[in-house]
């Protein structure tokens, strides 16, 4: 048992945080949040230029092909910055979608996203809170693509879109180049004021070796266990860097003659947050880890997703009572972090669903 | 990275599980391999456990870690917690004390009497040990201890009280933390002896608790003991019972009953029904079975946490603190849920006729409640995690 970095992998960390750095501050996260589009244009750059776009694609693809745990360093660091990029529905979802084909879509895209030449992003949200209780799937019938996806990241930015839909043949992934004749985007207003797209697929016409075989729920895929991991250590790194500013706060601001982490009140609650994060910290590095190992990691992703975020979570509701009322301000840190720990505890499975088939995997 | 053990790690649990098997097959197994006794598993309060700790000892399994010196095999502290983390799981009794803090401290300040009397004895399991440290007005604040030892020529002389002495009742030596300066601040005045545990002037009193656990009040009414049985040097006790916690880090921190306690409840939703069906296929306890699950499994990264950086040679005092109050806090919720899913019939007390399985729930949810209060309360550990891993500005 060896839970330390290797010396690679500590530097691909610092080129992560170097680049964050640069171009992630909370200034930068508040006038992101105040775009429609979202978009950090010189931290993608950065990104390609550093050669991180292709960290889990393959060589032959002319990615880095580098492990999962490598991946959960650099949503580490991005969470620490809170920095919002395509990369997790691009470099991270649509590659492991792509890499499951062994068709020309692979050989066509895999290049372009690892050399961010383009951005492809899966879109398969879809109302689900109508009286039916399930979602309209979207259809290809005949050659033909029509259906609404909701929520779609970077949907702006992106130069394809990988369309979960139903055909004759059971369920599959549709790729639609963002240009086709009957699309169309509509900015949705949202909680953590994240990029978030309609998208209207209106007729739009498919050949047949566009489309790559799928599940039913795309969050119960294989190709789903990175997804998982990715968002378990954005929130993980998230919460670090929330924990550290939390903590200062709590130990320069007096109250009754006294810093406020001199109350059990304070620093009790931090204490217990500081020990979930930790472990969930672990955890995700251990489902990277049995990921790159090639040993059985879908449960340990899914407990890594719900443990990581729903721990970010409680630390945001922390944050915000040690701050009192800044933490209620727009001009404070601890409303980012508050809104976006809810966002990343929505998207990308919710607890209850992840929880279902971890109980179905434990019991059935 | 890597979270699984080296092979000759798995190699030797493979061993160790093999001698167990063994041992499960004679008569008084029952007696030796008992988890429903939760916590008191632990101890070595019987003829029968006492016995099987010698077979341990023949074994070679005692002592592994020590300095060839002194009868070790100078293996890696993490052959000692794979050791207690099978013996835990088993609901056998595990190596600690004498193994540990006092074998350890006794190798690195005892004088050659202590040596000689203790090492080997500690070695062929043929001693146990209790540990005196709490007082009434010594808790959490373990540093204000008052028990008394002044000096008389060449003895000792111990007057006062020690609380929570679990093994007090059946140990051969006692541990004692006593106060030899209150001139001083308090850390710097405590002095650490051994006394026999039948030395004239030396009271138990059991302490009943709801947990079915004995533990032990002992009052010293002018104990004495020869000069030779002080640990160490006069008032350095302070530093030795902290380093004694650093010596126990390898054997203190299994999470193999949890485990257990949590396996016994997937058991418990798949046996018993409710309105025709397993609680097992009900959404609700799904849900619930699936957050332990999580819980679980958090639980054991923060234990790995502390055994990886024990194997490094730095002491984990906030991944232990981190553990302790997470894994025990855990655990009696596990124990809460149980009896909760076996409804008003989970009442019934352990060993009641017609209780659900036995009690053993009723009994788990008083028992474990000890798991969050000895050996530093939950809060205290929150203490610790506060000051000593987010450097925030505590009072305590």
């Amino acid at each position: 048992m060896d839970l330390e970095f290797t010396e690679e992998q500590e530097l691909l960390r610092e080129t992560a945080r170097r680049i964050c750095d640069a171009s992630f501050d909370s200034s930068m996260v508040r006038a992101l949040e105040s775009q429609e589009s979202g978009f950090n244009r010189p931290f993608w750059n950065a990104l390609s230029e550093a050669g991180l776009c292709g960290v889990r694609i393959a060589e032959a693809h002319e990615g880095a092909e580098l492990g999962s745990l490598e991946m959960a360093i650099l949503f580490e660091e991005f969470g620490r910055a809170l920095a919002s990029s395509p990369y997790l529905p691009s470099c991270v979802h649509a590659a492991a979608i792509l890499a499951s084909s062994a068709g020309n879509l692979a050989n066509d895209w895999l290049r372009l996203i690892a050399t961010s030449e383009a951005a492809v992003i899966p879109a398969w949200v879809e109302d689900d809170l109508g009286l039916a209780g399930a979602p309209e799937p979207a259809l290809l019938e005949s050659g033909h693509l029509s259906g609404t996806k909701l929520l779609v990241p970077f949907a702006h930015n992106a130069d394809a879109f990988l369309v979960h839909a139903c055909s004759g043949d059971g369920h599959c992934w549709v790729m639609v180049p963002k240009d086709a004749e009957g699309l169309a985007l509509t900015h949705q207003a949202n909680h953590a004021a994240q990029p978030l797209y309609e998208v209207v697929f209106n007729k739009v016409v498919i050949t047949d070796e566009h489309t790559i075989p799928a599940s039913a729920d795309p969050t119960h895929d294989k190709v789903f266990d990175d997804v998982l991991i990715a968002t378990a250590a954005e929130a993980v790194g998230a919460a670090s860097s929330l924990l550290e500013l939390t903590c200062r706060y709590a130990n320069e601001r007096q109250q009754f003659g006294r810093p406020i982490a001199a109350f059990q009140a304070i620093s009790h609650p931090l204490a217990e947050c500081a020990t979930e994060l930790e472990a969930a910290r672990y955890l995700t590095y251990q489902a990277a880890w049995a990921k790159d190992e090639g040993t059985a990691c879908t449960k340990l992703a899914r407990m890594a997703k719900v443990a990581a975020t729903a721990m970010f979570r409680r630390l945001a509701t922390v944050a915000v009572q040690v701050h009192g009322g800044i933490g209620y301000a727009k001009e404070g840190e601890p409303q980012l972090y508050y809104r976006r720990s809810k966002h990343l505890e929505l998207t990308y499975g919710t607890a209850a669903n992840l929880r279902s088939a971890i109980a179905a995997d434990i019991l059935d | 990275m890597n979270f699984a053990f080296a092979p000759e790690e798995t190699d030797f649990l493979e061993e160790f599980r093999h001698f167990l098997d063994k041992e499960k097959q004679r008569p008084d197994a029952d007696i030796v391999f008992a988890p429903w006794r939760e916590t008191d598993s632990w101890l070595v309060d019987s003829p029968e456990r006492r016995a099987f700790m010698k077979r341990l000892a023949d074994a070679g399994y005692i002592g592994m870690s020590w300095d060839k010196e002194f009868g070790g095999r100078e293996m890696p502290g993490v052959y000692d917690y794979l050791l207690n983390e099978e013996l835990s799981s088993e609901g056998a009794p595990i190596i600690g004390k004498g193994v540990g803090c006092i074998g350890k401290t006794i190798i690195a300040h005892g004088n050659d009497v202590l040596k000689r009397r203790f090492l080997p004895k500690i070695l062929a399991a043929d001693i146990e040990f209790a540990l005196g440290y709490s007082e009434p007005s010594a808790g959490s604040d373990l540093a204000s201890l008052r028990l008394k030892a002044e000096r008389d020529g060449d003895e000792w002389v111990l007057n006062g009280q020690k609380m929570w002495t679990t093994s007090a009742h059946f140990a051969d030596w006692y541990w004692v933390a006593a106060r030899t300066d209150t001139e001083v601040p308090k850390h710097k005045g405590i002095s650490v002896f051994m006394v026999p545990m039948d030395q004239p002037g030396l009271t138990v009193r059991e302490i009943e608790t709801m947990g079915d656990h004995r533990t032990n009040e002992v009052f010293f009414d002018n104990v004495r003991i020869p000069a030779e049985f002080l640990v160490g040097e006069e008032n350095a006790g302070w530093r030795y019972v902290c380093e004694a916690l650093d010596y126990e880090r390898f054997s203190l921190y299994t999470v193999g009953p949890l485990l257990l306690r949590f396996e016994a409840l997937v058991e418990l939703a798949k046996l018993v029904h409710r309105n025709g069906a397993p609680l097992a296929q009900d959404p609700v306890v799904r849900d619930r079975i699936a957050e332990f699950a999580i819980e679980i499994e958090m639980a054991t990264m923060l234990q790995r946490r502390v055994i990886a950086k024990a194997s490094k040679g730095e002491v984990p005092t906030v991944e232990a603190a981190m553990y302790k109050f997470y894994s025990t806090g855990l655990g009696r919720r596990i124990a809460n849920y149980g009896l909760d899913c076996l409804g008003p019939l989970g009442l019934l007390s352990h060993g009641a006729p017609s209780a659900p399985f036995g009690g053993r729930w009723e009994l788990s949810d008083r028992a474990t409640v000890v798991d969050t209060i000895g050996g530093g309360s939950s809060e205290v550990q929150k203490n610790i995690v506060a000051r000593r891993g987010l450097g925030l500005v505590t009072d305590a």
